[in-house]
């Protein structure tokens, strides 16, 4: 195993009587882009925050690269300055962008003229070398994002921290940005960002954990899905896909995020009739065995969503082995609306 | 009417002959009311930084206590001073009474609190990314409070302008631990409590008519900066 840059034991943070985040274990390797998905106020900023030694943690250990976080004030200092973290909302300090991107520079004591020099150099990746002299704090959102960005990657950390590091920008620069982030392992730069879409922790992370709810699990959840419930028939629905909608029992409505348990969808050869009011048809995309239980991968997908629409089902080997499911077969997936579980979204 | 009218004429034309007394009275007025300023801002700003961004215990009483002593009358500041400094005094060593340092170090003593409060209240208003994103930069103690001062540099002269006022215009302290000495010790506010006591009322109106003007400036000066310090 490769030495991880973050470690993380046991940590709790409360904010008075609120547990806002309950994290047992979490590991970071160095070298690596993670990312930790999770709707929001589900604790992102917070765990950014403690990683950051911005923020002490109520209980619990903190790990930069095998040495504990909040020993003495100068060890702090010393292992603050290898991480950088860039907020959702940043702070653009009232100069320059040139001058706001200095400012790391200056704090390490990097001379005049050598951090002018390495500024330029990231206003120049992050497309806004010809922004140098504007004044900061009038930036879009989205150009004060790509200063901040740049701000940070001026000092070359050794951990990078974004938190939604692609809110705000427009699609003409997302790549752009993008393509910013896979290149800082090369840099020497472990990235650990997070997101509230589930596609861009896909396409930029070689981990995902998910935080839900102030814990964090180091996988994704199975049967993740993002959409906006809304009424149908005096039904909550969710549509996930083109074609496909989620039956609900919820209050809430708006944007939010369901998770369905892999160990309550039920397979059925038979398009159920059931008191279920979930039932997908669709084939099974995967297969793979996880200890006594077997996890089925169903695309429900219709051919409109060219990316598929997967819902995992966990069923028992025995049953795997009675059904005799096979690769490509077509199959219903069936689940009851109360196994669905709704984070965010706001009372009707 | 008249008479007030005549008085008037009078002060106008006094003002305008920029007479030495008065020209004097306001030099040391805007002398000893700069200095006691600066000196309180260097000491009540980082004080104000400080317990503004600090988590202590005792913060809130400290806070409490500070905002008590904006409410101290110029008169028993005045006074405790003066049986400080005189001869037989505490600090009667210092042999400082009757000085325009005595005049000085009163005002200071006015000017703390409200310079304090004022920049605690500052450095609190600051949003809180300003600390945040400065540490994550990795800025030191000093550069975070140099940093939170530039940010919040509008509220912060607003602290400087409000102690300069608040000394500016007071006579109690001025006219008991300078002793309004002609010459020497005599501001502008105390020399218009003498002169119209004397019934000079048309140099008491010339002087209040300078001190307004002087103050005017002063406050249109500290108005100008603190526009060009928040765009």
């Amino acid at each position: 195993m490769t030495n991880p840059a973050v470690e993380v034991r046991g940590l709790t943070k409360d904010y008075g009587p609120r547990r806002v985040l309950d994290v047992d274990r979490f590991t970071v390797e160095a070298g690596s882009i993670s990312a930790v998905v999770g709707p929001n106020g589900s604790g992102k900023t917070t765990l950014l925050g403690i990683l950051a030694t911005l923020e002490p943690p109520t209980s619990g250990e903190v790990l930069l690269w095998g040495e504990p976080v909040g020993r003495s004030r100068t060890a702090d200092r010393r292992l603050r300055r290898r991480v950088v973290m860039v907020h959702e909302r940043p702070w653009m300090f009232h100069t320059t962008v040139l001058g706001n991107v200095e400012y790391g520079l200056a704090s390490r004591g990097v001379g005049r003229r050598e951090a002018r020099r390495r500024a330029a150099e990231a206003l120049e990746r992050v497309g806004l070398a010809h922004a140098a002299e504007w004044f900061a704090p009038a930036l879009s959102a989205g150009e004060a994002r790509r200063t901040a960005l740049a701000r940070a990657l001026a000092v070359e950390p050794d951990l990078a921290l974004l938190d939604e590091p692609l809110a705000d920008v427009d699609a003409q620069h997302r790549t752009g940005v993008e393509r910013i982030i896979r290149e800082l392992p090369a840099r020497g730069t472990t990235v650990l960002l997070t997101t509230h879409r589930l596609e861009t922790a896909y396409r930029l992370a070689d981990r995902c954990a998910s935080l839900i709810g102030g814990s964090l699990r180091n996988t994704l959840p199975d049967n993740h899905f993002s959409g906006t419930i809304a009424e149908s028939d005096g039904e909550p629905v969710m549509a996930i896909a083109p074609g496909c909608r989620l039956h609900l029992a919820t209050p809430l409505r708006g944007p939010a995020h369901v998770v369905i348990d892999p160990r309550t969808v039920i397979l059925s050869r038979e398009p159920a009739h059931s008191s279920a009011r979930n039932c997908f048809a669709g084939r099974i995309a995967a297969l793979a065995a996880e200890g006594d239980r077997v996890r089925v991968t169903v695309d429900v997908g219709v051919p409109a969503s060219p990316r598929g629409v997967p819902i995992v089902a966990l069923i028992t080997d025995r049953s795997f082995r009675e059904m005799n499911l096979q690769l490509g077969e077509p199959i219903s997936a069936v689940f009851k609306t109360v196994a669905l579980e709704v984070y965010g979204g706001k009372p009707s | 009417m008249r008479w007030t009218l005549e008085q008037l004429a009078e002060a106008l034309r006094l003002l305008g002959s920029l007479d030495r007394q008065v020209l004097g009275a306001l030099a040391l007025s805007l002398g000893v009311a700069t200095l006691s300023t600066v000196l309180a801002t260097a000491a009540g700003v980082p004080i104000g930084i400080a317990v503004g961004l600090g988590r202590f215990r005792g913060k809130r009483l400290l806070t409490t206590v500070l905002h008590a002593l904006l409410a101290l009358p110029t008169v028993l500041i005045g006074l405790v001073l003066y049986t400080a400094l005189s001869s037989r005094g505490l600090l009667g060593g210092w042999r400082l009474l009757y000085t325009p340092a005595a005049i000085v170090v009163g005002q200071f003593v006015l000017a703390l609190p409200l310079v304090t409060a004022l920049a605690l209240a500052a450095a609190e208003g600051v949003d809180p990314r300003v600390r945040l994103t400065a540490l994550t930069l990795g800025a030191g103690r000093w550069r975070v409070a140099r940093t939170i001062l530039a940010e919040g540099r509008g509220a912060f002269l607003a602290a400087v302008v409000a102690g300069f006022g608040r000394v500016f215009g007071e006579v109690g302290i001025s006219m008991m631990l300078g002793g309004n000495i002609r010459g020497y010790t005599r501001t502008v506010t105390t020399a218009i409590a003498l002169e119209t006591a004397k019934g000079e009322v048309p140099l008491g109106i010339a002087l209040g008519l300078a001190l307004m003007i002087v103050a005017l400036a002063v406050n249109l000066l500290f108005l100008h900066l603190r526009r060009r310090a928040t765009p």
